[in-house]
Order: structure tokens, then sequence, then C-alpha cells
């Protein structure tokens, strides 16, 4: 086993236990103030990681930490085991092996589609042969002696990718590769590049203020906000199980509601809940629901105030006890004004000693 | 009838306004090149005279442009993109050679290797003779220091709207900082360094005060010397000038019109090139061109300022009368440009006419065409005038010399003002109040005001220093402080020079801090 590796990979750095790239500790930022703090995260060889948070959190940072665009104020960043940032050290952007697909594509305007992705090829012998395979993979063979400027917004990510897989980087980084697109595009595009990324068997970490996104395109995601690294785990882990009220609120829409504890159970407004929390009897929690795990009959308890219909579900804002809350079903069909009664249709519901 | 209101001024008015206006920029260029045809009797002669003069000219303006732009491009960089200590106050002194004409800075420099001067005194610490300076060389070195702003300005801005991600996108394939300069950021600065030389050329090519106290023969000197006793020469070096500054006026418009514009506006600044251990070579390098372009004339000037405040050879009184004539000419004229230029800026921007993309060209051409020649056809065409002969020397002439010349200054801020209160903005106004009037004082004026303001601006500065126009122009009697520093410098009295010259600096300098600085902070 340890021969054939050895065989495979030369570099006993790149052997496939040592993580792609491993963030530990690092606290960054820009005239001071840190933008990130203390962020620990390990990218595993061949996995993608989104970095999910509202504009500002530090996510973008963080990634250009990894770059090497930003220096660090402490922590360390390895890339396949060897120490790029950190004390004392601070290995320059060109010497990484890191690739990255801007959020404006940063394509040069003056180069062709092929100088663009030439450019980064300058010292590799098997340049024209890789051109052409990236060419295929990205499916821009027709476009190759186009000038960016002429391109559509989606082909320019295209050859950002393009461009930045043709070196081989160790990983690979997204910036908010979609957000300049417009929506149906962007979908699209995502599955795409997910699809891409999967057969080059890359690692790479995708930045993205949008939860669907980041939940389509990452193996796990990582959840920020204002410079902390709050939960990385699979998109199941994160809206089954988030670690804070904010990281549920922030993954999907939340219905929270506080209550007492009994019996392992929790009383609220809408009835007794099952929670795996181990709280003394009578002290107060906090419990998010989410409007899936809400169905409605007809009632008095509660009233509808306004439904959304989306053609394969609808939401439902109703009022129960001067609370708001929503629900989302498929199956029921109410106008607003109706009264109505709540029921808990079941799953796992995250809780927390208020 | 639609429901649209008429407008203030009919677009056919405003086609008929910029036509006059294009005839009154062009006429000096065009009287200038009927008349040599008229006066040389023997065309081959004096053209082959000539010909001398004309390679001269075109050497040294080259030179100059082509150092200029590799100066300005370097300090560009230097200042935006690396950690080059106190950057932001380099910014502002590397830009401050603007404020001294370029023959202050030439009787600067002159002075100060004279017996008693600053590089005198220096040269002599070591051992060493002043030098003579005459010819191409001082004046290449000369107009290289004082015209590299014109490349700066444009350059650092165009790097400082660049989107950084290009640069980075280039570090992260593995090039090194020099790499992705040459391949990456320079092919995006191409047009504004182009357009920005071709300016600086121009800018040599109509050089007089300089070249004449450096004593090398171009153009201008020619047509200076010549234009009394020898009017075929003179005129058909003027025509040469004319035709120079038109060829290089297309060449500009050519080069602006390969611009890529990327509106995309940057997000967050670029992470800085590390200069390291060369951060001692690099303070060297823009300190002695800080140097040499603003802080050693400056420092020569009040050298002979000082001597003669305290030998009590200065008579402030003598210099009131031309500083007031500077100020209140530099005024009326840059009202004067403003108000002129500013109906053919509203054709160019709301209605797209030709006939005022053709008058536009006209104006420019005014700046194009050197001083010194508008100047010399002013003369001619007064004196040569029958009903108008009694305008010769007089300052409305004067006034209109300068329009002229610096008009096309005022055109870009105007168009910027025009554009500055866009339809849409006008539409809604209209809405909301029915008085024009009140309009136009509530939502137009406010928002072209600082445009306006900025346009005039550029406009006073350019007259302040303008020399040679003057020196052809104003009436008997009637100096400017440019003139006063001229004829000291003539009659040897080094002392005056520094003060006048001092007196304009800071008036300039007040000006330009005004105008270009405060806003660029």
């Amino acid at each position: 086993m340890s021969l054939r590796r050895r065989s495979q990979r030369p570099t006993g750095a790149d052997s496939l236990d040592v993580p792609a790239v491993q963030i530990d500790a690092v606290t960054a930022g820009y005239g001071g103030l840190p933008v990130l703090t203390d962020a620990t995260l390990d990218l595993q060889r061949g996995e993608t990681v989104s970095l999910l948070g509202p504009s500002g959190c530090g996510k973008t940072t963080l990634l250009r930490s990894i770059a090497g665009l930003t220096q660090i104020a402490s922590g360390t960043v390895s890339i396949s085991g060897k120490v790029v940032s950190g004390p004392g050290v601070h290995l320059a952007p060109e010497r990484r092996h890191v690739g990255m697909v801007f959020q404006d594509g940063a394509l040069f305007p003056h180069l062709t589609v092929q100088e663009n992705i030439l450019f980064g090829l300058r010292h590799h012998e098997s340049g024209e042969s890789r051109l052409s395979d990236v060419l295929e993979l990205t499916a821009l063979g027709d476009l190759k002696d186009r000038l960016p400027g002429t391109l559509s917004g989606g082909q320019q990510q295209r050859v950002a990718l393009a461009r930045a897989l043709a070196p081989r980087p160790r990983v690979l980084l997204l910036d908010e590769p979609f957000s300049a697109l417009d929506a149906g595009l962007r979908v699209q595009l995502r599955r795409e590049v997910r699809d891409i990324l999967h057969e080059v068997g890359i690692s790479s970490i995708v930045v993205t203020h949008d939860q669907d996104e980041a939940f389509a395109i990452g193996d796990r995601v990582g959840v920020m906000n204002k410079g902390h690294l709050l939960q990385v785990g699979s998109p199941a882990d994160l809206y089954e199980r988030p670690a804070t009220p904010w990281v549920a609120g922030f993954v999907g829409e939340a219905n929270e509601l506080v209550g007492q504890m009994s019996n392992g159970r929790v009383m609220t407004p809408i009835g007794e809940l099952p929670v795996s929390l181990d709280a003394p009897d009578g002290s107060s929690v906090r419990v998010v629901i989410r409007p899936e795990q809400l169905a409605m009959v007809s009632g008095n308890s509660s009233v509808v105030n306004s439904l959304e219909y989306f053609g394969h579900d609808a939401r439902y804002e109703i009022t129960h006890e001067s609370v708001k809350l929503g629900v989302r079903t498929s199956t029921a069909h109410f106008e607003p004004g109706e009264r109505v009664d709540l029921k808990f249709v079941g799953g796992i519901v995250p809780a927390w000693i208020a | 009838m639609t429901g649209q209101p008429a407008p203030l001024v009919t677009h056919k008015r405003l086609d008929l306004y910029s036509v006059a206006l294009g005839v009154v920029f062009a006429l000096p260029g065009i009287f200038v090149v009927v008349r040599a045809a008229q006066l040389s009797g023997d065309i081959g002669e004096t053209l082959s005279e000539s010909v001398g003069p004309l390679g001269r000219t075109i050497l040294l303006a080259s030179s100059v442009a082509a150092t200029a732009a590799v100066l300005g491009t370097a300090l560009a960089w230097m200042v935006t993109r690396t950690d080059l200590p106190a950057a932001r106050t380099w910014k502002i002194v590397l830009v401050l050679p603007l404020v001294l004409p370029s023959f202050v800075g030439a009787a600067a420099f002159l002075a100060s290797l004279a017996p008693g001067g600053l590089l005198h005194g220096l040269l002599g610490l070591i051992g060493i003779d002043s030098p003579r300076a005459r010819g191409f060389w001082p004046s290449w070195a000369l107009l290289t220091m004082f015209t590299y702003p014109y490349v700066l300005l444009p350059v650092s801005a165009r790097l400082e709207t660049l989107r950084p991600t290009l640069e980075e996108s280039a570090r992260l394939l593995g090039s090194s900082a020099g790499h992705t300069f040459r391949r990456v950021t320079l092919p995006q600065l191409r047009s504004s360094i182009l357009a920005s030389s071709l300016l600086v050329f121009l800018y040599a090519v109509s050089e007089f005060g300089a070249v004449q106290l450096l004593g090398y023969d171009t153009l201008t000197r020619v047509i200076f010397a010549t234009r009394l006793a020898d009017r075929g020469t003179s005129f058909t070096s003027a025509t040469l000038l004319v035709v120079l500054a038109l060829i290089v006026v297309a060449a500009e418009r050519r080069a602006r019109g390969g611009d890529r514009v990327d509106d995309r506006a940057r997000s967050r600044s670029t992470q800085l090139v590390h200069l390291g251990t060369k951060t001692p070579m690099a303070l060297a390098f823009v300190g002695s061109v800080a140097f040499f372009g603003f802080v050693g004339p400056i420092v020569s000037l009040i050298i002979w300022a000082t001597r003669g405040v305290l030998d009590n050879r200065i008579n402030f009184a003598a210099l009131v009368g031309p500083a007031v004539n500077t100020a209140y000419t530099g005024v009326v004229t840059s009202v004067l440009a403003v108000i002129m230029v500013l109906p053919l800026a509203v054709l160019l921007v709301r209605h797209r006419s030709r006939t005022g993309k053709a008058a536009s060209i006209a104006v420019v051409g005014g700046f194009a065409v050197p001083g010194l020649v508008i100047a010399i056809s002013l003369v001619f065409w007064t004196l040569n005038t029958p009903l108008l002969s009694r305008l010769y020397q007089t300052w409305p002439v004067l006034i209109l010399a300068y329009v002229i010349h610096f008009g096309s200054q005022a055109l870009g801020a105007a168009e910027g003002s025009v554009r500055a209160v866009p339809t849409t903005l006008r539409e809604s106004s209209q809405l909301l109040e029915p008085s024009l009037l009140r309009r136009i004082l509530r939502v137009d004026f406010p928002l072209m005001r600082s445009g306006l303001a900025s346009g005039g601006g550029l406009v006073l500065l350019s007259t302040l220093k303008e020399l040679p126009a003057t020196l052809l122009l104003a009436p008997i009697g009637f100096s400017t402080l440019a003139t006063e520093i001229w004829g000291s410098y003539e009659d040897g009295f080094y002392a005056e020079v520094g003060v006048s010259a001092l007196f304009l600096v800071a008036l300039s300098t007040l000006l330009t801090w005004l105008l270009v600085l405060r806003r660029a902070t």
C-alpha cells in the first residue's frame, strides 16, 4: 500500500493522509481590527468545503489568507502539510500552487481565452496538451480565440475556472464565483462547476453568502459570522443539528420558541416537543422548529395571516398566541383569515438552555 | 404636439452656435497656414531652412515625451502599488512641479548655476565649476522634470481604478511582481500612458520660454526671432507647428479610442508590493525627483529673493500692478471660457451631434496650436484687417487668445458637469417643479457647480503661467507676473525673478490645491 502510494505521489508531503489545507487558529485583519478570529478548519484531499456567511463575516479574508493575498496575524496555514503562513513565515502567493476564481472572473482583458489559460502554464513543459485538456473539460474549445470582453458572464467564469485549474493547483479557491450571474444561469453553472470539481478530484473551498449554493456545492459547509467560524459539518448536520440558534436561522427558516424543560421534553406554546438536551426540569430552553416540521388542521388556536404559493409547496404565516410562525406544507390549503390548529410533525428539534 | 415642454434652447440653435465657436477656435490655425502661403516667395527655400528647427523640435518633444512617460509611470506605480513610506505625501509632492511654469523652472535652474546660486555653491564645494547649461540635454532634462506629472496623474488614477483581482490572479498563477507588471498591469495602462505622453509631446512642441532661455533652436524660438524681420520664415515655421499639433491631436484621439473602460468598482485595496531592502533606494529616487522638479527650483528662487529683500533692492509696490493684472485677466478668461464652451458641452452630451463633434475638434485644436502661434496669428490678423487694427495689442484680443488656447480644458469639465445631471433626473425634476428657472437654480446648477468650477480653475491656472502669447499681445505697459519674471531675467535681475516667481508659484499652488489635490483625497 505504502509503496503504491509512493509511486503515485513522489513527494511525501502530498500523501493521502495529509489534509490538502490545514487552517489552525488563524486570526487576520486589516489595520488592527481582526476580520477573522481563531479560525480552524481542515480541508481533506478531494473534498469541497463551502464557506457560508453574511457579507463582512470574514469568509473572503479566510480564503485570501490561504492564497497568501492577506497576511495573517497569528495561527498557521499549511498546504499539503507545509506551513505557508505562520509565525515568521509568509510564502508569496505565486509560490503556493493555489488556484483562485474571483467573483468578477478577473480575466486579463487584453488576452484571448487561450492566452489567459496559458498564462499560468509558462513553466509547464506540456502546456499545449494541458491547454486542450482544460478546454475540453470546461467545454470552451470554440471560444479559445475570443477576448474576455466578448463573452457572457457564465462563459467568463468558465474561463476563469479553466485558467485556475490549468497549472494543476494543490487547492482551488472560489470567491463568490456565481454571484455576478443572474439566478437561472447561477444554478446551471454551479452544477457544471460541481461536476468539474468532482471529475478533477481537486480539493476546493467555495465562498458564498447563498445557503442553497453552499449546500449544493459543498461536501461540508462552514458557517461564519462576525469573523468566527461557528460550525463545520455536512449540510444535513448544519440543518438538523445547528450549533447555535444563529446558525439555525442562517441555514434555513427557523421558528424560535422558548419553553420549560419537563421530563426530557420541552413545554412550548404549541405543545410538548421531544429534545435531546440534558437540562434539569423547570429550566428555560430555546428550541428551533423548521416550517416543514409543523402542520395545520382546521381549528381555533391560530389564525392564517398570509400565504406564499410556490407550486411544489406553500408557506403560511400563522399567528399563534401572538407568536408569528412559518409553516411549509404541500398538502393542506387554507386562505388568509382562516382559523387553524398547529401540530408538530416530527423530526429532530435542536434545543439550547436559554 | 407631444407632452414635452419646449427645451430652453433648441438643438438647431446649439448647432449654429457650435459652428460659430468652432470657427473662432480654428481661425488662428487656418489664418497662419493661409498667410504662410501668401508670404513666402520661395516655399522650398524657407522649408529647407526650417528642416533643422523642425528636426530639433521633434527630437526634443519625443525625447521628453518618452522620458516623462517612463518617469511618470514608474512614480505612479511606486506611489500606488508599493509600501513606499509616506506614499500619500509623495503623491502630492510629486505633482507640485505643475505649479512651476517651465520657463520659471529654467530661469531658476540657470540662476542657481550663476555665481552666488544654489548649484554653483554646491558644485563649488566639491571644486567643480558650473557647466554652461545650453542646448538639447539641459532642455530635455528640464522639460522632463516639469512634464512627468501630466503622465503621473492619469496613470496613477488608472492604477487606482484597476481591479486588484487581475494582479492577484496573475500572482496566483505563478507570476513574479515584475512579470505581473509587464504582462498584466502595463497593458491596462497602455492607453492612458500613450494619451498622456502625447499631451507631453504637445507641451514640449509648443514650449517657448524654457528653450529660449536654454538656447535650443526649436521652431518656437525661430518664430519668435523672425516674427518681425522675416515673416515668411516665421509663418512657415508656425504652419509646421500647426501641422505637427494636428497630427498629435489625431493620434491622441485614436489612443483614447482604444481605452477599455472598466466600470467595475474596486472593492478593496490591493496588497502592496513589499519594497523591503530596496526602500532606501526608492526613497532616494522619489526624493531626487521631488528635489529637481520642485524643491531645488524653489530654494534657488528663495535664495535670490532673500538676497534682494535683504539688500532692499526689491520694489514690492511695482509688483502689485502685475499681480492684479494676472489675477483679473485670469479670472475673466476662465469665466468667459466656461460660458463659451458650456453650450457646446450640452450639445455634445445631450444630442450627440456631428456638428458638435466637429466643433469640439476645433476647440481641442486650439489647445494643440502653441500659444505663440495663436499670438502671431492674432497680431497679424488685427494689423492687416482694416477695421480691426485698433484692436492690436488690446486687452480683449489677449483674452481671446487665452480663451482659444485654454478653452478645451474647460470643455472636458463642462461635459462632465452636463453629464452630472442625467436625463432621468431632469425629467423627474420637471414633474415636480414647473418653473424652469427654479429647476436650474435648485437642480442643475448645484450639480454642475463643482465641475464647472474645476474646469474654470484649470483655465485660470494655465492663464497665470502663460508667457509667449502675453509677451506678444499684451497692451503697451500691461504686464503680468509671467512677463515681469521674463523681463527681470532678461535684465539679469535674479532677485526680482525670485520674488515674482515665488508670488506666481504661491498663487498657482493655492489654486492647484483647491482644484486638484483637495478633490483627489
